[in-house]
């Protein structure tokens, strides 16, 4: 008897214990984003027509059919119905390289988080979901990029960017993936390069850049458009007793020599030739053989001073092109710039330089007893106030001089 | 008995919290503005002034008024003493010292020369430094025991001569491209910074390479090193207008000082240093001062 109610009463908490446990499965399972994003697919596809959604590759998620994943059903702040800002949401799986991109210096796109500028979050016929042709995508920004020349570097006319850039970051401003020689390397042999440049002054072949266009060019061997002097006419003239050193270029650039008589200079502090850190010896895409556009090169260095101003809200217009106002081989004023600070400004703001705030020598700034400048109150490069100035303009500004108001 | 004994134990555990809140006060306390050295009184304000020497001798601060080609001296309480300008000839001046013999060193930017000025024979010689027949940039300047140490902005080495010019030891960072862009003699050695790396080198003033500290703490443009009496780096971002402090294993430890024109902001810091009371001393080319500190 005793155990027949033992029994009774032990099946009754089995079954009991087994309602709960299907509850909370069904519960769970109900409440888990695979089973009910599979539902809202399936929803979602009644209206998005499914066949935008299909291609070589998929992106896991839209292939099973996991829409909410990144979309809100109902209603959202951004965008396409999304969840949350565009890069947020692929670094919620793509975890490393949340981390990893900031390293070095960011591609613009990776750097304001607009993965869709080179990726579809759905489908695509490209690897890596790249949204279209990857050149194509490329050249779609970097529009100033000669693309037609008499000869073509083939990984330039294959559009195969990816070979020598590296497209999310890097740690140089030309975002190439290694050592540019090293790049060049890995396809030309250095021992058949050593070979077809028989005259070369060093033992170690290298520095190719300082010579060749790695995309391409209208001289032949893909040599850049203007020439050194010296390199033209015969290579002894500067190689002919060891290392050149910045004092052997100064003795021809003379104007060069008085610009760096100034407080700051770009002597740099280089054990080898500081001048060739900027300059190209031999060749280059302008007059000044400069070994980059003008901002990348600044940035090789200065790149705290672009991350800085990059993002602010008010900046000066044609800010990339920092020769403008900074004298980039020395300058006894603030900054590097070419003259004072009211100077520089006024050679544009020619009205604000004859009717404004009082400036010059006899308007002293009270709290250090400088004169007073464009630039006590405006910072050019860009701040998040109107007229790039410093604070606020209603008041903040203002009182830290006039106190009393 | 007892009593007594609960009471003392008390005392004697009160007084050691007290003692440790204070000792660790002081190691971490805010740094507090002194003094400002400006120069209203001299009738000119300092314009891109770049460097700063402390006479232990006479007790003053003497600061290099480089766009102004003069150099100003002021007490040790901040008191305008004189200005010197060697008749207007000085063009640029970037560093000085004044030696035990009464000469005056002065680095000359708008020349490139070494200039040596003996104050009473009022006779000033000229140098322009070589060093394997490469002309060097002399930028900062410092003195130990009778030897002039420079640092030539041409290469980044820091260069080690006698009085009579002789060169000594070259202080070079080992096996890279980039070189030092300040140095300082403390405690028996020669530290240098190099702002590309981030890193400190502190070699024996025989030119020896001793130790290399590599800084924790990522900065933006690290301009000028002092080595505190503890043993701590401080590091003037000029970018940031801010002071990075490190141990001596180049750990970091904290960040004071921040951008602006008022009193105990800095813009533009180009040197900083420890005077021999212990104060550091920041010079702004930005706002055309140096500001003392202390804690």
């Amino acid at each position: 008897m005793k155990i027949t109610v033992s029994l009774r009463y032990n099946r009754t908490i089995l079954k009991y214990i087994g309602i709960i446990i299907s509850f909370a499965i069904f519960i769970i399972l109900s409440f888990s984003r695979n089973s009910f994003s599979y539902t809202s697919a399936t929803i979602c596809f009644k209206c998005h027509k499914k066949s935008h959604f299909v291609g070589k590759i998929v992106h896991p998620p839209v292939a099973k059919g996991q829409c909410i994943i990144c979309h809100n059903p109902h209603c959202s702040k951004y965008k396409g119905l999304l969840r949350d800002k565009e890069a947020s949401l692929c670094y919620n799986c793509h975890k490393k390289y949340k981390v990893l991109f900031t390293q070095g210096i960011e591609h613009e796109p990776v750097r304001k988080g607009q993965c869709l500028t080179c990726h579809d979050p759905h489908c695509s016929n490209y690897s890596n979901l790249i949204n279209g042709r990857l050149a194509d995508k490329c050249f779609k920004c970097h529009k100033k990029l000669i693309r037609h020349f008499a000869y073509i570097h083939p990984p330039f006319k294959k559009g195969q960017c990816v070979v020598c850039h590296d497209p999310h970051h890097a740690n140089n401003s030309l975002l190439l993936k290694r050592d540019s020689d090293d790049i060049c390397f890995s396809c030309h042999k250095k021992s058949k390069m050593l070979r077809v440049h028989k005259n070369f002054p060093t033992k170690d072949i290298g520095d190719c850049l300082s010579c060749h266009d790695p995309h391409g060019s209208n001289n032949k061997y893909m040599m850049r458009k203007f020439l050194h002097g010296p390199y033209k006419q015969n290579c002894s003239i500067c190689h002919n007793k060891g290392k050149v050193t910045a004092e052997d270029c100064l003795r021809c650039h003379k104007d060069i020599s008085k610009k760096l008589l100034s407080i700051h200079n770009h002597l740099l502090g280089a054990q080898g030739n500081g001048c060739i850190i900027c300059h190209s010896p031999h060749a280059g895409d302008s007059k000044a053989l400069l070994r980059a556009p003008q901002l990348l090169l600044c940035r090789t260095c200065h790149e705290d001073t672009y991350e800085r101003n990059q993002d602010s809200l008010y900046v000066h217009p044609n800010i990339s092109n920092c020769a403008e106002c900074h004298q980039v081989h020395g300058s006894s004023r603030l900054a590097m710039l070419k003259e004072d600070g009211n100077k520089v400004c006024t050679r544009c703001h020619a009205t604000q330089g004859k009717f404004t705030h009082p400036i010059g020598a006899k308007a002293r700034d009270p709290r250090t007893g400088q004169e007073m400048t464009c630039v006590t109150c405006h910072h050019p490069m860009g701040t998040n106030y109107k007229y790039e100035l410093k604070l606020s303009g209603k008041e903040d500004l203002c009182i830290q001089c006039h106190k009393n108001y | 008995m007892t009593k007594l004994t609960l009471i003392r134990s008390i005392l004697v555990i009160v007084i050691l919290t007290i003692s440790t809140a204070v000792s660790c006060y002081a190691r971490s306390a805010p740094w507090h503005w002194i003094l400002t050295l400006r120069g209203d009184a001299s009738g000119k304000a300092m314009d891109m002034p770049y460097s700063l020497y402390v006479d232990r001798m006479t007790t003053r601060y003497y600061v290099v008024d480089t766009y102004n080609n003069r150099l100003l001296s002021f007490s040790k309480k901040g008191k305008f003493l004189h200005v010197f300008n060697a008749n207007r000839t000085l063009k640029l001046p970037m560093a000085m010292l004044h030696d035990t013999n009464g000469i005056l060193w002065v680095v000359e930017r708008g020349k490139n020369v070494l200039v040596k000025i003996d104050l009473k024979n009022k006779k000033m010689t000229t140098f322009h430094l070589k060093y394997h027949s490469l002309t060097l940039f002399p930028d900062r300047m410092h003195e130990f025991n009778g030897v002039i140490y420079l640092l030539d902005k041409m290469t980044g080495n820091v260069y080690a001569f006698n009085k009579q010019l002789e060169l000594l030891h070259c202080f070079k960072v080992p096996k890279s491209s980039s070189g030092f862009i300040d140095f300082k003699v403390m405690r028996g050695a020669l530290w240098a910074l190099v702002m590309e790396t981030q890193t400190v080198y502190r070699f024996d003033l025989n030119g020896k390479l001793r130790q290399v500290i590599h800084l924790s703490k990522e900065m933006e443009f690290p301009y000028s090193l002092a080595i505190g009496p503890t043993g701590m780096i401080y590091i003037a971002d000029r970018h940031k207008n801010c002071i990075f402090v490190f141990d001596g294993t180049g750990e970091y430890r904290y960040t004071f000082l921040n951008l602006g024109q008022d009193r105990g902001k800095i813009y533009y810091p180009s040197e900083i240093d420890f005077d021999p009371w212990g104060r550091l001393c920041i010079v702004e080319e930005g706002n055309g001062r140096v500001e003392i500190f202390g804690r």
